[in-house]
């Protein structure tokens, strides 16, 4: 199986805002929200967009204070993390300001706590240094920053990652198969999963080996009749390839 | 045309000598002699006033087999100097994910046009230096679970990715100035 990264249309959607971000008519409104569901490739994007670029990732943990904060942000970017909060902001602030590095925050609700405490000093950074930050979380973090307007209008952009699209789940069996999925497989694929692209990757892995194992130049349904594709956690049982529907 | 600076510093052996002189010794142009003297001297290897060169000590170390001339970047800051690199890339993914092995790394430096060589020689470009990044204390390698080798970041010294020089087994961390010396090949399958 190929290592490439596939740019489904979540991608392409969250390239399309961070364009609309650096072209922002407010300076200070430097933020952008990207929420969605575990699984449908949040976290894989935005690494793939912070190894590209250089931003600062940080995964928000759920003890969090301010302080702990800018320790972290400190240890991403080499700084001196001694002295008052004051004295590490300001030298923070100082190496923000000059190199312009994003700031990337996953797991973005721990910074909520407090009244958005940590948030609030995250906002501090991107208002001054007018560079960007993309914060990232699952479906309630939209509902939970809209209590707090003072941040939220700075929220130039938000993205919500959806399933995968039948297109996306063709795109990433083409890039990334190196043994052609018939379009009947790639439909089952999609329906099996429901969009979710780390599922989709299992999938795509067991197709692979069925159709290397057995020399076909394409897999179709019935190549694979009657095995497991994927996993139902809820149901804990395997999905099972089901009986093609022949042609009347 | 190949780098000439190899014979250009055997030729200074023997003592001072002109930009004309080696030159004619040499067979090429007084400019090609002044551009090779000019990285040479960049590698201090040999020092230059106007059209008049000799050998500094590091220059006669290198003459007499105790260090490398070679042609190309020099040992350090190569990696930084270039912040698309792989290696860059592969530092930085390091650096979010904590964990990774080869096949997790490579969506994430792999460009979109990347051909399955380009893939094979990303694979073991990226193993070459995960590895050295082990020896150099970086990185340690996870135990294995039959899966492919897995390695945590267990040393992450800052944002510039450490530079490894295969020639001269050493891996330079740009970010506290140390140079890892590795042990060579030999010493590594003994």
């Amino acid at each position: 199986m190929r290592k490439l990264f596939v740019r489904t249309s979540n991608y392409e959607r969250f390239s399309a805002a961070v364009t609309a971000v650096e072209n922002r008519g407010a300076a200070e409104a430097g933020m952008m929200l990207v929420y969605g569901q575990p699984g449908y490739g949040k976290s894989e994007v935005l690494t793939s967009w912070a190894v590209d670029c250089g931003a600062v990732f940080l995964r928000a943990n759920v003890d969090w204070t301010p302080r702990y904060f800018l320790v972290e942000l400190a240890k991403a970017l080499a700084v001196d993390p001694r002295g008052t909060s004051e004295q590490l902001f300001n030298r923070l602030l100082a190496v923000i300001a000059t190199q312009q590095i994003p700031l990337v925050i996953d797991e973005a609700e721990a910074t909520l706590k407090d009244h958005a405490a940590v948030l609030e000093k995250i906002r501090d950074f991107s208002d001054r240094t007018e560079t960007m930050v993309a914060l990232v979380g699952m479906e309630a973090i939209q509902t939970a920053i809209a209590k707090y307007p003072q941040i939220s209008s700075r929220i130039a952009q938000v993205v919500e990652f959806s399933p995968a699209s039948l297109e996306d789940v063709a795109l990433a069996c083409q890039q990334l198969c190196e043994v052609r999925i018939a379009p009947d497989l790639v439909a089952e694929i999609h329906r099996q999963t429901a969009g979710r692209m780390r599922e989709v990757m299992n999938a795509i892995a067991t197709v692979e080996r069925v159709g290397k194992m057995n020399g076909l130049e394409a897999v179709d349904v019935p190549a694979v009749e009657g095995m497991t594709l994927t996993h139902d956690w809820r149901a804990r049982r395997p999905r099972v390839v089901g009986k093609a529907k022949r042609a009347a | 045309m190949a780098w000439r600076g190899l014979e250009v510093l055997g030729l200074l052996a023997d003592g001072q000598k002109l930009t004309f002189e080696l030159a004619n010794a040499v067979g090429i142009s007084n400019a090609l002699v002044r551009k090779a003297c000019s990285k040479l001297a960049g590698k201090g290897l040999i020092r230059s006033g106007g059209d008049v060169h000799e050998l500094t000590d590091a220059g006669r170390e290198a003459l007499s087999g105790g260090r490398n001339a070679v042609s190309g970047p020099g040992k350090g800051g190569c990696v930084e100097r270039y912040k698309g690199s792989m290696r860059a890339k592969a530092w930085r993914a390091l650096r979010i994910r904590r964990k990774a092995s080869v096949e997790d790394l490579l969506p994430l430096v792999l460009g979109q046009a990347a051909t399955p060589m380009d893939e094979a020689n990303a694979r073991a470009s990226l193993d070459r230096y995960l590895s050295a990044l082990a020896k150099s204390g970086h990185l340690t390698e996870l135990p294995s679970r039959g899966g492919p080798a897995r390695w945590i970041l267990t040393n992450d010294t800052g944002p510039c990715a450490p530079a490894w020089n295969n020639s001269q087994r050493t891996v330079t961390d740009p970010n506290t100035g140390e140079v890892h010396a590795l042990p060579s090949r030999e010493a590594d399958h003994a």
